[in-house]
């Protein structure tokens, strides 16, 4: 060990600028934050002051926040849900030896492979009460009189939301298991079916099980990523009207770059954090035990 | 009651007749081998016979239903794998319990099937282990039990054997060739290793190219062959197949084999030739039908030692006939001759076999 490092002791003055870099950009700011966090941050005046742990005292207590925490975790689960059993019965159908589906595979990545903020640009317009195709098509048809408020009324905001990430995430969840379905041995099938079990059971008994590993690497990555998804909601609500879809992370920034408060904002991103680091370490731990299983 | 008939049966994939209209009828309680070379139809037979490959053409029958239609669980079968295929993500005792809990036998009786299945093949101490943690002979053995566990009509096995070391290959063919006397079940067996199928059989199809190129016991298939195909498939070493060509030298017929021109002194052997539709044929001898005799020895076949190959209990000798290289049984283990030593060779002639070199047929 020692002797290799020593061995090569001439190469790591070239690590040196991207670890430079990556100090500036991850290190410190992500030291910088923690010590924000307990301090107030008056946009006023220059100087910070210590304030202990009352910005997070106060977050626990804004009902404001609260919401925005309600809403994450409604994105969060909702958004992952939805996405996974639409990918998962997509994947179980491309799965299929049927004709076409070679090409239905190709067009159902589309989303997947558009960038966040033109489609959330596109559906911001699609949903749009006065000019969105939804509602005019609606129109047309003479099903509603008044448009529908998809991005304003606090009954539709978040579904509307969840309805666009499913459509933009699926694809992501669908070459995941389509992926592990193609690793499942045809044989086990095969002597499934010998031994009696029906096509359900042979889902449950033999898929689900063989499947369990990408299942849960799938589902945590998605979660992980809903969590820190601020290009959607930013695009498409900016996280209004009144707080009804703002998420932690739109919330942060707008506290941070709105408010201009970085000591409490800064203390929400360390919970955030905090959070996301349980499952991140989750989500290391299945993967290098499915890794370790083969 | 439990036979299982073959009528006709065909699978074609695209140009390919991977089963090629076979028909065969297993008695119950009989163990029959499907035998033959990579790709001949083996695994396609057996997977039609099990349901999971659907019919093209004809019908199956296990005792008198016709199921040619029916799914697998169907059928009364029970297959065990080439891979085995275990459920990796199940233990041992719960790979057996699997086909009993499709079929909703209570947990009773699952329990005393799995344990006696468990007590035959010994496998008791493995119960709670996963698949992975077993090795290829106790994975195959796992695979016999979730076989035996059902109490089937018909057991299907293909190549259960064909990973395993040479070691465990021999002790587990006698393993499952008791199994089969005890249980008292009818077996379909494939494998590609003719030793295998002679060893355990009660009767062989042998099967090149999607057809059944002959069906019978052991010995039928070993002393008459019904062509060249078979005939250089069964057996160990493979027989002897020299072409030749039926001439006549003073109103004699002879057989001329390359340089060399053979003069039959029996009547059987005239016999054969009369019996031959054209003059090309291919004459037939097992490496003991080719004897090593004395220099100057009355109408025998001179030539030169190739190779000697001892393996212990025979040794071999190669050497040409005509421009076939053909290997002899030397009568003397402890023979060592060199390469381009003469010898004299003497056919033995109640044993040559004649094929019609077009048909491959055998003339009898
Ligand atoms: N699903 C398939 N699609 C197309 N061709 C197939 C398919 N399955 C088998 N075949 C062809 O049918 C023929 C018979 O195959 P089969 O698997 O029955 O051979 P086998 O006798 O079991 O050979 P092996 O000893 O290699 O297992 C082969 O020519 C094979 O290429
Ligand atoms: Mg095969």
């Amino acid at each position: 060990m020692l002797k290799n490092i020593w061995k090569h002791r001439w190469d790591y003055p070239y690590l040196l600028p991207a670890l430079g870099v990556m100090g500036l950009l991850i290190v410190y700011p992500f030291f910088y934050t923690i010590f924000l966090s307990f301090y107030d941050t008056p946009s006023s005046r220059p100087e910070i002051f210590f304030v202990g742990l009352d910005n997070y005292r106060e977050l626990l207590r804004d009902e404001t926040f609260l919401l925005v925490v309600k809403n994450t975790l409604i994105w969060s689960v909702f958004g992952t849900l939805c996405p996974f059993l639409v990918g998962f019965l997509a994947a179980l159908l491309v799965n299929q030896k049927l004709p076409g589906l070679n090409f239905a595979r190709g067009l159902m990545i589309v989303p997947y492979a558009m960038g966040f903020v033109p489609a959330s640009h596109a559906w911001r317009w699609i949903f749009h009460g006065d000019f969105g195709v939804i509602t005019g098509t609606l129109q047309y048809l003479g099903l509603i009189k008044d448009p529908i408020p998809f991005l304003q009324s606090p009954a539709l905001i978040m579904p509307s939301l969840i309805l666009v990430n499913t459509w933009k995430s699926f694809p992501f969840v669908m070459i995941m298991v389509y992926a592990g379905l193609q690793t499942i041995p045809e044989s086990l099938y095969k002597a499934a079916r010998v031994d009696g079990a029906s096509a359900w059971s042979q889902f449950w008994e033999i898929t689900v099980p063989q499947l369990s590993n990408v299942l849960m690497v799938t589902s945590m990555l998605m979660f992980i990523s809903n969590m820190n998804q601020f290009t959607l909601i930013e695009i498409m609500t900016g996280g209004g009207p009144a707080y009804l879809s703002e998420i932690i992370v739109t919330w942060i920034y707008h506290s941070s770059f709105q408010t201009l408060r970085f000591g409490l904002a800064s203390a929400a991103s360390v919970l955030l954090f905090l959070v996301l680091i349980v499952f991140s370490i989750f989500y290391v731990r299945t993967l290098t035990r499915s890794a370790v299983q083969g | 009651m439990a036979e299982v008939s073959l009528k006709n049966i065909v699978k074609t994939y695209g140009d390919v007749r991977a089963v090629d209209d076979v028909s065969l009828h297993i008695h119950d309680k009989e163990f029959v081998t499907l035998v033959g070379p990579s790709g001949c139809g083996k695994t396609t037979t057996l997977h039609m016979i099990a349901g999971l490959i659907d019919l093209d053409g004809g019908h199956i029958f296990i005792g008198k239903r016709d199921v040619s239609e029916l799914d697998p669980k169907d059928r009364d079968i029970a297959m065990v794998f080439q891979n085995y295929a275990l459920y990796p993500h199940k233990s041992v005792r719960d790979n057996l319990l699997f086909p009993l809990r499709m079929r909703k036998i209570d947990k009773n009786t699952a329990d005393q099937r799995i344990n006696r299945a468990a007590k035959i093949l010994s496998i008791e101490q493995l119960l709670d282990r996963k698949p992975k943690q077993l090795s290829g002979g106790q994975q195959q053995r796992v695979a016999l039990g979730r076989a035996i566990v059902r109490d089937p009509a018909v057991f299907l096995m293909d190549e259960p054997l064909s990973n395993l070391d040479a070691k465990l290959r021999l002790q587990m063919r006698t393993e499952i060739k008791h199994l089969q006397q005890e249980l008292q079940a009818t077996m379909i067996y494939v494998t590609h290793d003719q030793i295998e199928a002679m060893t355990m059989s009660d009767r062989i199809a042998v099967m090149d190219k999607g057809k059944v190129q002959q069906f019978g016991t052991p010995d039928e298939l070993f002393n008459h062959p019904n062509n060249v195909f078979v005939a250089g498939f069964i057996g160990n070493p493979p027989m002897n197949l020299i072409p030749a060509q039926i001439v006549s030298e003073g109103g004699d017929k002879k057989l001329r084999m390359g340089q060399i021109t053979f003069a039959p002194q029996s009547a059987r052997v005239h016999d054969l030739i009369n019996k031959a539709v054209g003059d090309k044929v291919v004459v037939g001898l097992r490496n003991t039908a080719i004897h090593m005799v004395a220099a100057g020895t009355p109408s025998a076949i001179n030539t030169q030692v190739y190779t000697v190959e001892p393996t212990g209990d025979v040794t071999y000798v190669q050497a040409n006939i005509g421009d076939k290289m053909c290997t002899i049984s030397s009568p003397d283990v402890a023979y060592r001759g060199r390469l381009g030593d003469p010898i004299t060779l003497k056919l033995d002639e109640n044993r040559l076999y004649l094929f019609d070199e077009l048909t491959g047929k055998a003339i009898v």
